[in-house]
């Protein structure tokens, strides 16, 4: 029915007889509108309460807060060394008594010698931001001629490490997500390479420095989440906001980057009965990803999950902390003009970036007003 | 709301960038620049196409760029949208008129957002305005690139741009980034193989390359940064990859040298605050790479040079 309405209107916008450019403009619009409604459907039906409903039963139980233990960290990463600790690292408070979102930063070797080794752990003051980075470098001779080493871990080896690594730094194991046992890709799990050549082909040396590990977190869904009809796969995982990259030779972990992986918990004011409805959300999102210059969907893709956002105007102040935000249910919704496989590009046929956007699958609890 | 979300993320990570710039030297302080569209349709290059428009771009180019600045470098240009011509961005040996040292091969280091495309296996990237004949800034591609840098000052070149270090162009990109005659030279550029994707959630990862291009290679802090393994294109029923749905971002990074051990020491060795011991590529006659092997982007087949 929808559908039918979409339809009669590009027809009636045609026969109105505006101008070619507004008509294909009118037509574009609609054929987005049409690609996006076709994911859309079979996805939420009519609407997304049933998904939100689901999506309240997530229980974010593990809290980076609660097992990140600097000091342990520090122990493990540092061993024996020296290492300087920043004078700023005690306060969670900036002079203005706001919560202080800057970093603590503990590390040893200078950051600015030329060649020296360095390593440098450096967290979220307020922890329950999520955000920890430990890198490490070693010392190295910038005329050496000698090769890098190539990494002997193989995939499985190289992911082991990661979790561990990741479980030291306070990652809750019950939010990294796991491969099902049918699963062609288990391990998120690449080779870094790097080679030189004189000529293309010729003489080529490739080298694989490190095993590089990168997922987005995720939360169990109790009872699951959704079962595609074609596939009939069920998904029981959801997205959340986080990432990690881990990277790992056979001298360990050498960098690994834990973004956002906060403390928010699910909005407590969160009201199924406010989901919005699968046409308004077509809608929202047309218009959206328009106004954002975006036009063909030669590849579009969209995932529920949940974003981070700000707490209700009225609840300032979050379960866990004041800067962790809170979980709201979302489609993420990734879009790009081309799709898969080698395409011809040209100055007349550039190819524009793709788009990642995030839309709220429930209306605001209540419009903001002044108080004023 | 989602703009607030997204300062909010970047502001944190100036308050970080400020405290750690104090442990950092202020001698290697880097000249920085920034070039970026997201207006195309004003432009007389895609004159009123909105198609082609992309608004939040900019911020993240301007991501990096206050990282940098954070990080005690020095801001020294910050262009987006306007009178972006090729003459910013073309080297005068190449054509009269062409003015790259006053513009992106004045500074050490400078980002470029901008559509690309694959210009005859090397970087072409739409300008806004054209100039000089042309739309386009074409870097390597052979005897239809004008853009050579680092020949002035340019030490660090960030693409912010589809298809723009593909693995197919690594071998003519070594001339764009050691001119013919030159004693000095392009340290090293970073792009993507096949299509890159804008999000306000990615600002972060533009300002952490800022931000760990300090503490370790540039070319490990633009591939960690921004690869984006299986986040793209992925069915509803696979977020992860688990049955092969998904494709990826594609950070790929390059050096020249005189030999490959250069090039490659350099590739993974060179930072923003070290660029002294590495001095100007002894020569082209090689060139490095990174990039992830199998990484499968939109747009292009997978890594694979």
């Amino acid at each position: 029915m929808y559908d039918k309405i979409r339809v009669f209107a590009i027809v009636t916008a045609l026969m109105a007889g505006p101008s070619l450019a507004n008509a294909q403009v009118a037509d574009s619009k609609e054929i987005l509108r049409a690609a996006i409604a076709a994911q859309l459907r079979p996805l939420l039906g009519d609407g997304a309460g049933g998904i939100v409903e689901k999506l309240k039963g997530v229980k974010p139980d593990g809290a980076i807060s609660r097992n990140f233990n600097p000091a342990v960290v520090s122990k493990a990463v540092f061993g024996r060394a020296a290492a300087n600790v920043a004078p700023d690292c005690n306060s969670t408070q900036t002079n203005t008594k706001e919560p202080d979102q800057g970093r603590c930063v503990i590390q040893t070797g200078s950051p600015d010698s030329p060649t020296g080794a360095f390593a440098m752990l450096a967290f979220s003051k307020n922890i329950g931001m999520g955000d920890i980075t430990y890198l490490r470098r070693p010392a190295f001779d910038p005329n050496s001629t000698v090769l890098p080493s190539p990494v002997k871990l193989s995939d499985a080896e190289a992911y082991a490490q990661a979790l561990k690594f990741l479980a030291l730094l306070g990652v809750p194991k019950s939010e990294i997500p796991v491969a099902p046992r049918d699963a062609k890709n288990p391990l998120p799990v690449r080779a870094l390479l790097v080679g030189a050549e004189q000529d293309p082909g010729k003489d080529a040396t490739r080298i694989e420095v490190q095993k590089v590990i990168n997922f987005q977190r995720s939360f169990t869904v109790p009872g699951g989440l959704f079962k595609d009809p074609t596939t009939g796969i069920v998904l029981d995982q959801v997205l959340a906001p986080g990432e990690v990259t881990v990277a790992v030779d056979d001298n360990g972990v050498q960098l690994a980057d834990v973004q956002s992986w906060s403390d928010a918990q699910m909005d407590p004011k969160l009201d199924p009965a406010l989901a919005k409805s699968t046409p308004e959300l077509i809608d929202e999102i047309t218009d959206d990803l328009f106004a954002e210059g975006v036009r063909k969907a030669g590849s579009l893709s969209i995932l529920i999950g949940l974003r981070k956002a700000f707490p209700n105007p009225d609840d300032p102040n979050p379960p866990l902390c004041p800067v962790c935000g809170v979980l709201r249910p979302a489609l993420r919704v990734v879009i790009s003009q081309v799709g898969p496989g080698a395409v011809d590009s040209s100055e007349r046929n550039f190819i524009a970036p793709g788009v990642v956007r995030e839309y709220d699958l429930v209306g605001q609890t209540e419009a903001e007003s002044p108080a004023r | 709301m989602k703009a607030r979300r997204s300062k909010i993320k970047v502001g944190w990570r100036v308050v970080m960038g400020v405290a750690l710039a104090a442990m950092l030297s202020s001698a290697h302080a880097l000249k920085v620049d920034m070039y970026a569209i997201g207006n195309w349709s004003a432009g007389n290059c895609a004159p009123g196409d909105t198609d082609s428009n992309r608004p939040s771009w900019p911020g993240m180019a301007q991501a990096w760029y206050d990282i940098m600045g954070a990080m005690g470098e020095t801001r020294t240009g910050k262009f987006i949208d306007g009178n972006m011509t090729v003459r910013r961005f073309c080297d005068p040996s190449s054509k009269a008129g062409c003015q790259d040292f006053s513009w992106v091969d004045w500074p050490d280091a400078a980002i470029v957002a901008a559509h690309g495309y694959d210009a005859g296996n090397g970087w072409g990237a739409l300008m806004r305005n054209s100039d000089l004949g042309t739309c386009s800034l074409v870097m390597g591609a052979g005897a239809s690139g004008s853009t050579f840098v680092g020949d002035n000052n340019l030490k660090f070149l960030h693409a912010s741009s589809c298809l723009s270090l593909n693995d197919n162009y690594f071998s003519n990109m070594r001339v764009a980034m050691k001119k013919p005659g030159s004693s000095k030279g392009l340290h090293e550029m970073t792009g993507f193989h096949g299509v890159m994707f804008i999000s306000s959630s990615f600002n972060g990862n533009y300002a952490n390359t800022a931000f760990l291009g300090h503490f370790i290679a540039v070319s490990r802090a633009w591939t960690s940064q921004h690869y984006k393994s299986n986040q793209f294109s992925c069915a509803a029923y696979d977020p992860h990859n688990y049955y092969g749905t998904c494709q990826d971002q594609c950070p790929t990074a390059m050096t020249v040298g005189a030999t490959g051990s250069a090039a490659l020491n350099r590739l993974l060795n060179e930072r923003y605050n070290n660029t002294a011991a590495f001095g100007s590529p002894g020569g082209r006659s090689y060139y490095a790479w990174m990039g992830y092997r199998g990484c499968d982007p939109v747009a292009q087949d997978a890594f694979n040079p």
